[in-house]
C-alpha cells in the first residue's frame, strides 16, 4: 500500500516535470502554482503574480491535457499488457495482439479518406471511427473464436492474430489506391498526443480508472491462472468467467486508448516485464505498478518526442522503442547476473 | 440420518466417453466415498484412475450420470465453494513460473481471501504449518522453478494442505519422492485423516496403500474392479486379474501381515 502511494507520488512529480518542459521555459515551481491555482479550494490561496497568462494557457490548456493523455494511455497499455501476458500464458502478448488496434487503424483510415467531420465525447471523426473499428474487431474475434464450441484463449489468440493480419492488409490495399493518404495513415499508426484536448483526456480517464480497477480486482485469481487453467479451477477460480472479464475489459481499454492516441507499441509489452523483474511475479503488485510505470514511461517519452527535435515532433512510438529497449535489455542482464545463470 | 451419510461423494452411473465410437474411459461407474476414510486407488496405467478423480473435481463433465457432493449435484456448486470443500494435488505444477515457495503455498488460501486485502495472520499461520509439516519451511523464499522434482512435489502438497478442505484428493503424491519422504508424506496424509479429513489418493505402490489406507479402490479398464477394506480387496486373485501377472504374498514381513512382491 505504501509502495503504491509512493508510485502515485512519483507519477505526480513526473507529471509536474513534464508540464514544465518545452519551448516556453517554466520552472517546476511556477507550473505547480498554475496547477494549484486551478484546484477548487486551495486555488484561492495561490497567487499567480509574476507568471504571465500566456504561460497559464500553455500549462493548463496545452500541456496538461497532453501530458495526462499520455499518462492514461501509457497506464492502460501497460496494465492490459500485464493482463494479457497472464491470461494468455504468453510472455509475448501485448495489447495489440487481438487485432483491436488493426481494427482501430482501419476505422481511422476510412475516416481520414472520407474527410468526415463529426465530434462526440471530444473524439473527432478519426477517433470515433477508430473506436468503432476496434469494437467491431473485438466482437468479430470473439465470435470467430467461439465457433465450434466453447471459448478457448488459445483459439482467441490465433483468431485475433489472423484477423489482425487481415485488417492490416486491408489498410495496405486501401493505401495502394489512395497514395495521397499514405503519410497521414502511417503517422497516425505511429501514435501521437499532439491533438490532445481536455475532452479526450476525460474520455480516456473514465476507461482507465474503471477498467484498471476491474482488472486489478482479478489480480489474485490471475496468479492462480498462471499456474495453469486446471490448477486455477481447483483453487476456486471460475476460469471461463475470469477470461471473459479480462478479455472484454482489456479490449475496451485498448480500443479507447488507441482511438485517441494511435497505435503505440512496446509500452504494453515491455513495461509489465520490467515491473516483474523489479517486484516479482505477483499480479497484485505487477498490475497496479504496471499502470503507474506505463504512465510515467509514456509521459517521459512524449516529453522527449515533442522537445528533442522541436519544433518538429518525433512520433512517440519511435521514442518508446528507442529508450525502452536498451533499458529492458539492461534489466535482463542484471537479472541474469543476480540469478547466476 | 447420521453425519456419515451427509458428508460424502457419490458417483451415480458416471460415463465419460471423450471420443465417440471408442470405448468409454469411464464405463458406468457407481461409487460412494464416505467421510473420514483414507482411500487408496490402484490399477494399471490407463485404467481411468485420474479420469475418475477429475470427474470428482469437476474438471471434466460426465457424458452420462451425475456426481453428488453432500447431497447436492456437483454442477450446482460454485467453484469458490468447491475449492473450500475439495483440494487437489496434481501430479505436477508448472515450473516456469517465478513464484516463491511461500507465494505458491499461499495460493492454497486463495478461496478464503477477500479482494484487495493482504493475507490475514490466521492464513499466514496455516501456511507456516503446512510448510512445516511437509519439511518445506527452509525452502520458503526459494523460487519454485529451481527446486528438484521431489521438493516441488512437497511444495504442492503444502499448498494442498494450506487449502484446508475436508476432502483431499491426490494424484500420485509420492511418485517422485525418495523412500524416506514417501513414508513421511504418507504419514502426513494419515495424520490429516486422523484430524477428520477424507483422503483419496491414487497410488502405485500397493504396500504403501496396504500400510496406510483404510479402503482400497481397484480400477480396471474404466470400471471399478474391487472396492472395500484393504484385506478384502488386496488379494492375490484380484491383483493377478487386474495386472495380468503373478504376485507373491510374503507373510509376516510388515506390520499389517503381508508384503506383496510382483514376480519377475
Amino acid at each position: 500500500m505504501k509502495k503504491i502511494l509512493s508510485a502515485f507520488l512519483l507519477l505526480l512529480v513526473a507529471l509536474l516535470a513534464a508540464v514544465s518542459v518545452g519551448s516556453a521555459d517554466l520552472s517546476m515551481w511556477d507550473s505547480l502554482k498554475i496547477l494549484l491555482h486551478r484546484l477548487p479550494i486551495a486555488g484561492e490561496w495561490v497567487q499567480l503574480s509574476g507568471i504571465g497568462t500566456v504561460y497559464e494557457t500553455i500549462v493548463w490548456e496545452v500541456r496538461m491535457p497532453r501530458v495526462l493523455l499520455a499518462a492514461m494511455t501509457g497506464g492502460i497499455l501497460a496494465v492490459v499488457g500485464s493482463a494479457y501476458q497472464g491470461i494468455f500464458l504468453n510472455p509475448l502478448a501485448d495489447p495489440h495482439i487481438l487485432g483491436v488496434s488493426s481494427g482501430a487503424a482501419l476505422g481511422a483510415t476510412m475516416a481520414m479518406s472520407a474527410g468526415l467531420s463529426v465530434s462526440v465525447w471530444g473524439l473527432g471523426a478519426v477517433g470515433l471511427f477508430a473506436f468503432a473499428g476496434a469494437l467491431l474487431t473485438v466482437f468479430l474475434v470473439y465470435q470467430a473464436a467461439k465457433i465450434g464450441g466453447s471459448l478457448s484463449v488459445m483459439h482467441m489468440l490465433l483468431t485475433g492474430t489472423a484477423i489482425s493480419t487481415m485488417l492490416s492488409s486491408m489498410i495496405s490495399l486501401w493505401m495502394t489506391f489512395h497514395h495521397d493518404q499514405i503519410v497521414k495513415v502511417y503517422m497516425w499508426t505511429l501514435g501521437s498526443f499532439a491533438a490532445a484536448t481536455w475532452e479526450k483526456t476525460a474520455f480516456l480517464s473514465v476507461f482507465a480508472v474503471v477498467g484498471t480497477a476491474v482488472l486489478c480486482a482479478g489480480a489474485g485469481k490471475l496468479n492462480l491462472m498462471m499456474m495453469g487453467e486446471e490448477d486455477a479451477k481447483c483453487l476456486g477460480v471460475d476460469t471461463g468467467r475470469l477470461q471473459k472479464t479480462f478479455i472484454v475489459t482489456s479490449s475496451l481499454l485498448v480500443a479507447a486508448a488507441v482511438s485517441v492516441s494511435g497505435i503505440i507499441g512496446f509500452v504494453g509489452l515491455i513495461v509489465p516485464h520490467c515491473v516483474r523483474l523489479l517486484c516479482g511475479p505477483d499480479n497484485r503488485k505487477v498490475m497496479p505498478f504496471s499502470f503507474f510505470a506505463g504512465a510515467i514511461f509514456l509521459m517521459a517519452c512524449d516529453t522527449v518526442a515533442r522537445t528533442v527535435a522541436a519544433p518538429t515532433e518525433v512520433p512517440v512510438g519511435v521514442v518508446t522503442a528507442m529508450f525502452g529497449a536498451p533499458y529492458f535489455i539492461s534489466l535482463i542482464w542484471r537479472e541474469r547476473g543476480r540469478r547466476g545463470s | 440420518m447420521s453425519n456419515n451419510c451427509l458428508h460424502r461423494v457419490r458417483l451415480d452411473h458416471v460415463v465419460w466417453q471423450p471420443q465417440k465410437g471408442k470405448e468409454p474411459v469411464l464405463n458406468n461407474i457407481s461409487l460412494e466415498f464416505f467421510e473420514g476414510e483414507f482411500y487408496g486407488m490402484l490399477g494399471p496405467n490407463g485404467a481411468g484412475k485420474t479420469s475418475l478423480v477429475r470427474q470428482i473435481l469437476r474438471l471434466q463433465k460426465p457424458d452420462q450420470g451425475a456426481i453428488w457432493l453432500d447431497q447436492e449435484n456437483l454442477r450446482a456448486w460454485d467453484r469458490d465453494a468447491l475449492a473450500r470443500k475439495l483440494a487437489f494435488l496434481p501430479q505436477t505444477i508448472r515450473e516456469d513460473v517465478d513464484f516463491t515457495v511461500w507465494d505458491t503455498v499461499a495460493m492454497g488460501r486463495e478461496p478464503y481471501r477477500k479482494r484487495f486485502f493482504p493475507l490475514e495472520e490466521k492464513d499466514r499461520e496455516v501456511i507456516r504449518q503446512a510448510l512445516e509439516m511437509t519439511d518445506c519451511l527452509k525452502l520458503k523464499d526459494k523460487r519454485v522453478s529451481i527446486l528438484s522434482g521431489g521438493e516441488r512435489q512437497r511444495v504442492i502438497l503444502a499448498r494442498t494442505i494450506a487449502q484446508d478442505t475436508p476432502w483431499v484428493i491426490l494424484d500420485e503424491p509420492v511418485s517422485n519422492l525418495d523412500v524416506r519422504h514417501q513414508i513421511e508424506i504418507m504419514g502426513i496424509l494419515k495424520e490429516l485423516q486422523e484430524q477428520g479429513k477424507t483422503i483419496i489418493a491414487i497410488l502405485h505402490d500397493m504396500n504403501l496403500a496396504a500400510a496406510f489406507c483404510t479402503k482400497i479402490v481397484i480400477m480396471k479398464e474404466g470400471s471399478v474392479y474391487a472396492f472395500g477394506p484393504v484385506q478384502e480387496v488386496l488379494t492375490e486373485r484380484n491383483l493377478e486379474e487386474v495386472y495380468g501377472m503373478k504376485f507373491e504374498f510374503l507373510e509376516g514381513r510388515s506390520k499389517n501381515g503381508v508384503y506383496i512382491v510382483p514376480q519377475v
